[in-house]
């Protein structure tokens, strides 16, 4: 049996049903995964009520979303430290399990704070239909999610049934900092040193202090113009600048220079191109570029070995493990 | 720190051009062909080469492989193989990948309708002229034919047209965004090509037909783009609900061959419309494509070939880049 459980009153500036990892498998055929911006959060407040870590949960950048319970269930609400919940205008706890019943009005309250998105996930998992082996949503695709597009007023959720749990909390010592200067991890390459980047030229990519430009989303976090000096001229009958290359496919998370500007790809990239990525975000930084804030943050890239990527991830896993999620009050 | 990207180099040998592993954050590597070696038609028969031997002996833990023009993007699970062994697989894998002459690929031929010149794909230059950049070289005459005439040193645009139509048309890899297909010409007398839009353009109709480097595209949906912007084909996407195969949601697959078929505009009108009722009969024929015949034409044709490529030279340096 399948409920009618949360009803969409104020669907905020683009709220979309994701789910983790994503649409998997399909590059070949120019599908990116999709999925949470910030999959830390998004696993975690997964866990609080009890549901896979991967299972459908709101991504809600920034605007206020505000949503009526139709059914009795428990949700959680994770995000940047500023950010604020409200049960019938009462403000409630975020990082833990939230017991709320039919006829509740859940808002969330963005602030000028660091972060930039917030994760909703309600007991049992938003039950939208799996397209392509996902149910997250595409906007550049149009599927996944509900119809393939952001929410809208007056859009109802259904939920997939689940036993009510004992309620959990995220210990504070253990959620992901936000900041507005953010230190991502970088693993250099594909197209760095020494046949794209001089060794100068990886110095000012890991030495700068990045601002996020305002024209960033899901497809792409852009930085600031810079022109590297590039150990190449050109690409020939592939293009005139020294980024260009021969069509190649991106990995994801990577650090695309097009052009003369720095872009982290996002979860809705393009999968492939002609310009270098230069560099590329492992799974324990890429959630930070989710909470980055166009337009205001700044980031530094701090390269790291490919070994060191992997521990790292394993501690950002291990952080949001819910056998280590305690009882609520 | 290994201040590299590279993580493996595989000299040259046996008339193979030079292979780099490079890495490709934490759990992807790319391997990619040397592009100074060989022409881009044939690295891109190197990379299904290799595709096959991977799909003939899979390497466990390889969840999934796609391509570039001259690269395979490998995506693993480190939980189940160790970055250096999948290299060491990979690499056996290239060393075992059958030579092209003796590659034979499963290969659709699909017929495709082409209106040259159509009002919509003119819109979109002229977006690209009022709201972008007035005095791209590119888009001087409100569309960029003429453009990729002289660069090509066409004597007109049916000329170029012509030379389009030419051809076969070889799906190099699919991407960018869903459903794309990167096409290269199997003719080596057809070297078109044209340089990108500088900055990109910001929209680009469905159903678009450009030119970028050597490559062809058509637009899958409406989307930004940087390519040089000459005809329009029918939609080649469709998004569809409920429980779908890949496949049911775009006409192109990987290592499909198409062959355009000159239309008016007001004929693809109704092509189109067919295609949006249900009611267009695709033109689609299983075939095998072998690829020692496109090498023997290469053979047969080289010294045309070079002189085309010469008359190309010049007349590219003469026109200014975007």
């Amino acid at each position: 049996m399948r409920t009618e459980t949360v009803e969409v009153i104020n669907p905020g500036l683009q709220t979309t049903v994701q789910a983790w990892p994503g649409r998997l498998g399909l590059r070949a055929f120019g599908h990116a995964a999709s999925g949470p911006m910030d999959h830390v959060c998004f696993r975690a407040a997964n866990s609080l009520v009890g549901n896979a870590p991967g299972a459908p949960a709101l991504e809600v950048p920034m605007i206020d979303l505000s949503v009526a319970l139709l059914q009795d269930a428990q949700v959680a609400v994770t995000g940047p430290d500023d950010a604020r919940v409200l049960r019938n205008d009462v403000e409630v706890a975020m990082w833990e399990t939230i017991d709320v019943r039919a006829g509740d009005i859940l808002t969330t309250v963005n602030t000028n704070g660091p972060g930039f998105r917030v994760y909703l996930a309600v007991s049992g998992g938003f039950d939208v239909p799996e397209v392509l082996g996902s149910a997250a949503t595409s906007l550049v695709a149009g599927i996944g999610g509900v119809e393939g597009r952001a929410l809208d007023r007056g859009d109802v959720l259904r939920t997939r049934p689940q036993a009510r749990i004992p309620r959990r909390r995220l210990p504070e010592s253990m959620r992901p900092r936000f900041t507005t200067d953010w230190e991502v991890e970088v693993i250099e390459g594909p197209h760095a040193r020494p046949d794209f980047l001089t060794a100068e030229d990886w110095n000012v990519l890991t030495g700068t202090t990045w601002r996020v430009d305002l024209n960033s989303d899901r497809i792409g976090t852009r930085l600031h113009p810079h022109r590297f000096a590039w150990a190449r001229t050109d690409a020939g009958v592939w293009g005139g600048h020294p980024s260009n290359l021969l069509d190649t496919s991106y990995p994801a998370g990577g650090v695309l220079a097009n052009g003369d500007v720095l872009t982290i790809l996002g979860a809705d990239s393009n999968t492939s191109g002609g310009f270098a990525v230069v560099a590329t975000v492992p799974r324990c930084g890429l959630w930070k570029v989710g909470q980055m804030r166009p337009g205001r943050d700044r980031l530094r890239f701090r390269e790291v070995s490919y070994e060191e990527a992997r521990a790292l991830n394993t501690r950002v896993d291990f952080s949001i493990d819910p056998a280590r999620m305690t009882g609520a009050g | 720190m290994t201040g590299s990207s590279i993580l493996r180099t595989v000299a040259p040998r046996d008339g193979r051009p030079t292979t780099w592993i490079r890495q490709a954050g934490d759990d992807q590597v790319l391997v990619e062909y040397d592009d100074t070696a060989e022409e881009v038609v044939s690295l891109n028969f190197r990379v299904h080469a290799l595709l096959q031997e991977l799909a003939q002996h899979p390497v466990d833990g390889v969840l999934e492989t796609s391509t570039g023009l001259r690269s395979v993007m490998v995506t693993f699970d480190p939980e189940v193989i160790g970055r250096d062994r999948l290299m060491d697989e990979l690499s056996d894998r290239e060393g075992a990948a059958v030579d092209l002459d003796s590659l034979v690929v499963d290969s659709r031929l699909l017929e495709l309708p082409i209106a040259f010149d159509d009002e919509t794909t003119r819109e979109a230059v002229n977006r690209y002229r009022i709201t972008t950049r007035m005095d791209a070289p590119n888009v001087r005459d409100r569309d960029n034919i003429d453009y990729i005439v002289q660069y090509n040193g066409f004597q007109d645009r049916e000329a170029f047209f012509a030379r389009f139509l030419s051809t076969v048309w070889w799906t190099a890899s699919i991407g960018y965004f869903p459903g794309l297909p990167s096409l290269l010409a199997l003719d080596p007398l057809t070297q078109l090509s044209a340089p990108k839009y500088n900055p990109t353009r910001m929209w680009t109709p469905e159903g678009a037909v450009g030119i970028g480097g050597s490559a062809i595209v058509l637009y899958p949906m409406e989307s930004p783009g940087a390519y040089q912007l000459f005809g329009r084909t029918l939609p080649i996407w469709r998004p569809v609900a409920g429980d779908a195969d890949v496949t049911d949601f775009q006409v192109f697959r990987p290592c499909d061959r198409v062959r355009f078929t000159r239309v008016t505009e007001s004929e693809l009108r109704s092509l189109r419309l067919q295609v949006f009722e249900g009611s267009y009969p695709w033109r689609i024929t299983e075939e095998r494509f072998v690829v020692a015949d496109y090498l023997a034409e290469v053979e047969r044709t080289r010294d045309a070939a070079a002189t085309v490529a010469e008359h190309r030279r010049v007349a590219a340096a003469g026109v200014e880049i975007p």
